[in-house]
């Protein structure tokens, strides 16, 4: 059976539930999958379309240092303009994936040119920062495709950082995590709500989703490891409460595809979790991976998923690796871990042996 | 009637008024994971979480190097680990899973042994035959479980040794040649799994283990043939370019048969890169940039638009998944 043909009764079905109010612009809709289904774009092709077209930006940055057009201040901003206009203007008329390419090495010479202009023009760097997010959101408004939405959340999440970093304003990176966190969780829980009542972001979800994940892990990075920049500790604890509180409300929400029947096994269960990721409130990367993880794997998110198990690997070893303790006080702590989830592990299994018998 | 995609629902969801309500159920029958999936989630992140932590704590223990502790003991310990979830895993009616798990926590605990042999009798621990002898150690139990983590872990194993033999006495190895011997070690591998999955039709070769190979294949050749560009020409840069070629085009035909969207995706990628790198090799000015920019951009996109008119070959009109 053809796309169209499924799709069409899978709309009559709805119906029949739905009632006579339920209607769809079935000319747009199947325009749309019918050019989907010919601009078929897979991941390797995502991956393709990004990764050319930095490296293609980074080649004509060579050509722009050695050639020394850089000099001229007035023309670096008018070809940096030109260049992003010219890359919305071609993604908007010709919404094909072939173009990505060439529209996202566009897009980014673009800010490369214009961030070079302006600095030179001596703009104030926040204000800097504060276009570059104007820029994307205008071309966010614009253009739908995939990649160059993806590039424009980018845009906007480092140009906040880059505010912050600017203006010294270290503390806000916590509140920036936290703000991330609670976002990343309605994104994914409340997707249907997203999709219904929020029109406008509806058509940017996928991207969004990735970005936001991507932005998060970053986020965590920061506030655990602190490795860039000077980021003080003392709050790093917010978001790991904030990421327990969530994971915990996951599970709550969760509990009947879970079949936690009773509110004391859902007591316990949230105990458990809050006991086990109590150690790591000072480094929230741990807890804030394992909600990435739960919230992708609800959602059936296969790339995010796997994005959240390398995090959480890499944030354990880390977390190890750091802690000030003798290499004996670590395997004693890593040693009992491992025992306790061996019995949790023993315990579900039990359980869930019982449930599928039943 | 085939499953309905989260983007087919997304796309109804984005041309119609349908509620929120109706939307959620939709999400919840057709995408989102059910009771089952979660039940195979626990289980495989509550033991891996439990054997990976354990093995963790006990590498540690060992490497803190108790000088109090009789080195008897210390090895006695190890071995009786090892001895015990090997047993566990033959002799018990556990899940597959679980025996798996348990077989590459004992595989991890043989490195453990070793090292710690390595620190009594000053052996070190980072030798090459350290490593070596890890890796024979453990072949039988990586070709007896069929565990593909197993299996990564080995063909790391493999890679080490062939990077420290190459340091601590080959000395003479070239850089390229290394990054050429790992190629052929990885490709050979790569080859072998795709055999496997061919002859044996039931075999449960995950994807993400071939892309994993294909992506270790590829790295060295890239490598290897970019370095060779820049570097005085010789036999090991003519060798590395021309098993690349072969490879390459071994790669691209495979990648036709098997329909992998990945292989065709990341060999186009790579002879790009190498591309561009004898392009900047030829000249160092500002034409050459840019033209090599814009040579990026146009096979890139040309290699999209084929894998495009590939995908919906292969799929008749439906969505790709790989």
């Amino acid at each position: 059976m053809g796309k169209q043909q499924q799709i069409k009764e899978f709309l009559l079905d709805l119906k029949d539930k739905e009632g006579d109010a339920f209607v769809w612009n079935e000319e747009v809709l199947f325009a749309e999958i019918e050019q989907k289904t010919s601009n078929n774009s897979t991941l390797a092709i995502k991956v393709l379309s990004i990764f050319g077209g930095l490296l293609a930006t980074l080649a004509f940055l060579a050509f722009l240092f050695i050639s020394g057009l850089n000099d001229s201040a007035f023309g670096l901003v008018f070809f940096g303009i030109l260049f992003i206009v010219l890359s919305i203007i071609g993604s908007k008329m010709y919404n094909r994936i072939v173009i990505d390419t060439s529209a996202i090495s566009l897009y980014t010479i673009g800010y490369a040119l214009l961030a070079f202009g302006l600095s030179q023009m001596h703009l104030e760097e926040t204000l800097c920062c504060f276009l570059f997010i104007v820029i994307a959101f205008v071309a966010l408004n614009i253009v739908s495709s995939y990649v160059f939405s993806f590039i424009s959340f980018l845009i906007i999440f480092s140009s906040v950082i880059a505010i912050i970093n600017i203006n010294d304003l270290y503390n806000a990176y916590h509140l920036i995590t936290l703000v991330n966190a609670i976002s990343l969780f309605y994104l994914f829980q409340y997707e249907s709500i997203i999709m219904v009542k929020f029109r406008k972001i509806s058509f940017h979800y996928e991207p969004l989703r990735i970005a936001m994940i991507c932005s998060f892990i970053f986020m965590l990075y920061l506030v655990s490891t602190g490795f860039i920049f000077h980021i003080s500790f003392s709050l790093s604890f917010i978001s790991s409460i904030a990421n327990i509180l969530l994971i915990s409300y996951f599970i709550y929400l969760a509990k009947e595809t879970l079949n936690i029947v009773t509110n004391s096994v859902l007591i316990w269960t949230v105990l458990a979790v809050a006991l086990l990721l109590s150690p790591t409130i000072y480094y929230p990367a741990i807890s804030g991976s394992i909600l990435i993880m739960l919230c992708c794997f609800r959602s059936n998110y296969k790339t995010g998923f796997s994005i959240g198990v390398l995090s959480l690997i890499y944030f354990i070893s880390q977390f190890y690796y750091d802690l000030y303790y003798t290499l004996l006080i670590k395997s004693i702590l890593m040693f009992t871990i491992g025992i306790i989830f061996l019995i949790c592990y023993f315990i579900t299994n039990k359980k869930l042996m019982n449930n599928e018998n039943n | 009637m085939d499953q309905l995609q989260r983007e087919d629902i997304l796309r109804i969801a984005r041309h119609s008024n349908i509620s929120q309500q109706a939307l959620s159920e939709v999400l919840n029958k057709y995408v989102y994971a059910g009771r089952k999936d979660w039940y195979k989630f626990l289980h495989i992140f509550l033991i891996s979480l439990g054997v990976g932590f354990s093995v963790a704590g006990i590498i540690f223990f060992f490497a803190y190097n108790w000088a109090d502790l009789n080195k008897f003991v210390k090895l006695g310990i190890i071995e009786l680990l090892i001895v015990s979830s090997v047993c566990i895993a033959l002799f018990t009616k556990l899940n597959q899973l679980v025996k798996n798990v348990l077989i590459t926590g004992a595989s991890v605990l043989v490195g453990v042994l070793f090292a710690v042999f390595g620190q009594i009798y000053q052996t070190g621990a980072n030798a090459y035959d350290f490593f070596l002898g890890w890796t024979m150690s453990i072949s039988l139990w990586v070709f007896v479980s069929a565990f593909p983590p197993l299996w990564l872990v080995y063909l790391i194993l493999i890679n080490t040794t062939i990077n420290l033999y190459a340091e601590q006495v080959a000395n003479h190895w070239s850089t390229v040649f290394l990054l050429l011997l790992l190629f052929c070690v990885n490709a050979t591998s790569y080859i072998i799994s795709l055999s496997i999955k061919k002859v044996k039709r039931h075999s449960k070769i995950p994807i993400w283990f071939n892309n994993s190979l294909a992506l270790a294949a590829i790295v060295p050749a890239t490598l290897g043939s970019s370095i060779g560009i820049f570097s005085e020409y010789s036999n090991e840069f003519l060798a590395i370019i021309s098993i690349t070629t072969i490879a390459f085009g071994l790669g691209i035909y495979f990648g036709y048969q098997f329909k992998s969207g990945f292989l065709l995706s990341i060999i186009p990628f790579s002879i790009i890169i190498i591309c561009s790198s004898l392009f900047i090799k030829i000249s160092d000015n500002e034409g050459m940039f840019l033209f090599t920019s814009l040579f990026i951009i146009v096979s890139v996109t040309l290699v999209i638009k084929n894998l495009i008119h590939l995908y919906k070959k292969w799929n008749h009109g439906q969505t790709a998944t790989n």
